[in-house]
């Protein structure tokens, strides 16, 4: 008897896991690629410039060089499994450098119940890669760009990030009809720019999304926001 | 007494407004959740099978036949029933401890 109950509680909680995840409130994070150009101080990449012998370094490395680009009909599986939120959101690469990203984007135009997320921060090639990447860019695909501060200032964490690049594109994304996001992370460096940021993107019909963090590292923690921009459990998110 | 309120199952729908979406990692794995993919995680969560080889996602039909695994039916019932043998990261992120 005890056994069927523990047996059953099992089911039920299988059961309820499943129709959770295939359900609209579920976001499935996808890691498209292994590949960014970037150097965040929080990345899990400023892993590779420990000394060869680091253990962390080790154990990354070997992660990295396991890693490939995200086949097309494994995503399409993920795609057919659920009807939530579906998020590029890499914990260590760019889904831009996925590297048949623009395949990425006709399966998405192929599902236009579905929704997709591109969360990217790193700049591609010039405004041309973008101008073609928003030519296959559905209605049911968004690109949320990680813009800390203004040009000035994003590179200030976004380290070899075109900033002005990134802008441009956003911009381009807009007057082409696309769904743009701009994130912005608030570190010490940019509090100052929050409302000219703020009325920016007003200005443009950007929807904005300020991010007050709780993520700090030794690298990080000169450039942490101070405390009434800072997350004390989990990050927090505002919208416009 | 560790107490897990998993973010994955959607109980979280009712406490946060939204289920913690499953990950999909570059090596090709599914895991419950992105806070999951780590290097640094990878041996401990291996003790519970989700870095099998047969559960990468090219080697299955639809993410439905990994979820549905008992593999994965093991983990969901630990972290619902038994949270004491949860992993150290649910712990931290879901549970009651810091």
């Amino acid at each position: 008897m005890h056994q069927n109950n523990v047996n059953g509680n099992a089911a039920m909680f299988h059961n309820d896991y499943l129709q959770g995840q295939q359900s609209i409130h579920s976001n499935p994070n996808i890691e498209l690629t292994y590949r960014c150009p970037l150097q965040c101080p929080q990345c899990f990449r400023v892993l590779l410039q420990l000394p060869d012998d680091d253990p962390k370094k080790i154990e990354f490395k070997e992660k990295v060089n396991t890693s490939y680009d995200m086949p097309i009909e494994d995503l399409q599986k993920v795609v057919e499994f659920t009807d939530g939120l579906i998020s590029f959101c890499g914990q260590f690469s760019d889904p831009v450098y996925h590297a048949n990203f623009f395949d990425v984007l006709d399966l998405c135009a192929k599902y236009p119940s579905k929704k997709f997320m591109i969360h990217t921060s790193a700049h591609q090639k010039n405004i041309e890669w973008y101008k073609q990447a928003y030519s296959k860019t559905s209605k049911n695909v968004t690109w949320k760009f990680g813009l800390d501060g203004l040009i000035d200032t994003s590179p200030m964490y976004r380290i070899n990030q075109n900033s002005k690049l990134i802008w441009d594109a956003m911009l381009l994304g807009k007057d082409l009809g696309v769904n743009v996001h701009w994130q912005y992370i608030v570190f010490k460096f940019n509090e100052h720019q929050i409302e000219e940021a703020r009325s920016l993107a007003k200005k443009y019909n950007i929807y904005f999304n300020l991010i007050y963090t709780d993520r700090v590292t030794p690298k990080t923690k000169e450039i942490q926001a101070s405390d009434q921009y800072r997350s004390k459990s989990n990050t927090k998110e505002f919208h416009d | 007494m560790m107490k897990l309120n998993p973010e994955c199952m959607p109980s979280n729908k009712e406490r946060k407004g939204y289920i913690r979406g499953f990950a999909y990692t570059s090596q090709g794995y599914i895991l419950p959740c992105c806070w999951l993919d780590s290097a640094r995680l990878v041996e401990e969560l291996s003790k519970y099978g989700l870095f099998d080889n047969e559960l990468k996602l090219e080697n299955n039909k639809s993410v439905n036949d990994i979820l549905s695994s008992e593999q994965w039916k093991k983990f969901i019932e630990i972290i619902n029933s038994d949270p004491d043998n949860a992993p150290e990261q649910c712990k931290r992120k879901c549970g009651n401890v810091s």
